[in-house]
């Protein structure tokens, strides 16, 4: 690996490390770091004291924030290439859209909304909506004789979902509606190690195809054409990658509605560092993504400090980071390389 | 070892027929220039020869074999393609962009991300045949557009095919690296390569390639050593006639346009 390749990895992997070194014992309340880490990794758990136990609480919430930066981060990377637009982000097909109708309708059909918004059922739906949708905006793209068809699919769809959306909204109690509210702005609210594992097969499958895909993502980030000379099946390479990227983000956003910036900042920032190689960009993306959701939900933790009780949206947190960082990027014209930029 | 065309039609939704049954059998070891009018159907013909179109009737085979049947990455060993114009949505630096066509050449290690030694070396040798390889760390956004294009040549001459099909890889290049680039190609043909090269300027074609083809409205009209083409009643029907036939030195014709 080229020296510059293996800076940029080995900077990913130590932001990543700091990461998750560091949030687990930064939060609403402080704890004894050292003590609190001894007990939770040697002591039964009858036994811990009030710091093990936030710890205890803490470390699932983490591990699972810094897998769903990962992906998005992923996703974000693929969906810029495939989609060959720089402003393209993992919502950018309607997952988003597809996922917040499904979980909206759980809660709508189970009736007491607030309670089935996080629930298992309204996770499930909210996935099988996403994926639904992928993989119409994919046969309604293969139909398209235009090269954007994939874009402008994904788009109306999109606006379908958001109109559903605004219809369930509409007819939903006030109650309910503070429950969607709530979930459209995001969070890695999670209790226990279940949704992080019911979050990983996905992450591997999805992430596996697209690393053994990567160098044919680095042609199709150069030209069509000259990729098709290139020996790349490119409708076939695009087609799963598409579906392969949509399923990252709609296994995250099931889980945790749409977080946002995450997939359209990180690729940007990361790009400039380590070329238009896929094999080093997205598992460096994964590695910044991943670290950069665990600061952005630790602020989000912290932020309960100031006494409301109920902590920040991350989503919030995401884009209060996120808009000003990318707008850097863009005037000190690195953004990702992006043509033009 | 042939690449051909045989009744090779092709079609665009909304135009109509671009190629009308061509039919032809290009050898290596040759450099063909392919001229023609705008909308002669030069680009579609080489996308065809490429596999990149599929043909509405007819085929387009290399060595005997339908390219359609050629499993991708063993074409893309064969067949060298560079299109009209390309435009990459993202800042490839010059050096990224020709390595791409390296990793082809199968100059690459695991998931083809890392060159290997010899694959850099290539990657050099093709920038410096264009006479680019000053511009290896520069971002393609940020040349110019002659530069740009040397590189693009650059980058098909890397993936050390047997058969280059350039779209006009001269355009937008001074003389003199125009003069360089047919020099090259020439010598790419005597070295036994198979170069097929839609070009517009007829001059420097006729004093570099060994045959022209001479597309209009879709069809062969003249096909033979540049210096008949030239003289081919067929070349001033395709081109309104505004031109006049002059000599050189040599005795070749020159084509000089008249305002």
């Amino acid at each position: 690996m080229s020296l510059r390749g293996r800076g940029s990895l080995l900077a990913c992997l130590a932001a990543a490390l700091a990461a998750l070194a560091i949030a687990p014992f930064l939060g609403a309340e402080s704890i004894a770091p050292l003590q609190a880490w001894r007990e939770y990794a040697g002591a039964p758990a009858a036994e811990w004291s009030a710091d093990a136990r936030i710890l205890a609480l803490r470390l699932p919430r983490v591990l699972f924030g810094f897998c769903c930066g990962a992906a998005l981060a992923v996703a974000g990377a693929a969906f810029q290439t495939l989609l060959r637009n720089p402003l393209a982000s993992p919502y950018t097909l309607g997952v988003s859209s597809a996922a917040a109708f499904g979980a909206f309708l759980t809660a709508a059909l189970a009736g007491a909304g607030a309670a089935a918004m996080g629930g298992q059922a309204a996770r499930a739906v909210a996935l099988v909506f996403a994926l639904l949708e992928t993989a119409v905006v994919l046969a309604l793209a293969r139909r398209s004789p235009r090269s954007d068809g994939l874009i402008l699919a994904g788009v109306t769809l999109s606006f379908l979902f958001g109109a559903g959306v605004v219809f369930l909204r509409h007819l939903a109690s006030p109650f309910d509606l503070a429950a969607m509210e709530r979930w459209t702005l995001g969070s890695l609210d999670v209790v226990g190690f279940a949704p992080l594992l019911g979050l990983l097969p996905w992450l591997a499958a999805a992430g596996l195809l697209l690393a053994w895909r990567a160098p044919a993502l680095d042609q199709l980030a150069f030209d069509d054409d000259m990729a098709r000379a290139r020996g790349v099946a490119v409708t076939r390479v695009r087609r799963e990658t598409v579906f392969a990227a949509a399923a990252l983000a709609a296994a995250v956003v099931a889980h945790t509605g749409p977080i946002g910036f995450v997939g359209l900042l990180v690729p940007h920032a990361v790009r400039p560092f380590t070329g238009m190689r896929h094999a080093l960009l997205l598992p460096c993306c994964a590695l910044a993504g991943g670290a950069l959701l665990v600061a952005a939900d630790t602020l989000a933790r912290s932020f309960s400090v100031l006494g409301r009780g109920s902590e920040l949206p991350v989503g919030a947190v995401t884009a209060a980071l996120g808009a000003p960082l990318f707008l850097a990027l863009l005037l000190r014209g690195r953004a990702g390389g992006a043509r033009g930029a | 070892m042939a690449l051909e065309a045989r009744g090779l039609c092709a079609a665009w939704p909304g135009v109509g027929e671009v190629l009308r049954a061509v039919t032809l059998r290009l050898e290596p070891g040759t450099l063909t220039a392919l001229v023609g009018p705008n909308g002669a159907g030069k680009s579609t013909l080489l996308r065809a020869l490429a596999g990149l179109l599929r043909p509405s009737a007819g085929e387009a085979a290399l060595s005997g074999r339908p390219l359609q049947s050629w499993a991708l990455p063993e074409r893309a060993r064969q067949l060298g393609f560079l299109p009209q114009e390309i435009q990459p949505a993202f800042a490839f630096t010059a050096e990224e962009a020709v390595a791409l066509g390296a990793r082809v050449a199968g100059h690459a290690r695991w998931s083809e991300a890392e060159l290997t030694t010899a694959g850099r070396a290539a990657v050099a040798r093709a920038l410096d045949a264009v006479g680019a390889g000053t511009l290896a760390n520069r971002r393609l956004d940020q040349l110019s557009g002659g530069e740009r294009r040397r590189v693009l040549v650059a980058s098909v001459l890397a993936q050390e095919p047997r058969w280059l099909l350039l779209d006009e890889p001269a355009a937008m290049l001074d003389l003199h690296h125009q003069a360089g680039l047919f020099r090259l190609l020439r010598r790419l043909a005597d070295g036994g390569l198979g170069v097929l090269c839609a070009t517009h300027d007829l001059n420097l074609a006729a004093r570099s390639a060994q045959r022209m083809i001479l597309l209009n409205g879709g069809s062969v009209t003249a096909d033979g050593p540049p210096a008949q083409v030239l003289r081919d009643p067929a070349l001033r029907r395709a081109f309104a006639g505004e031109f006049e036939l002059l000599e050189d030195s040599s005795g070749l014709p020159a084509v000089l346009p008249r305002p």
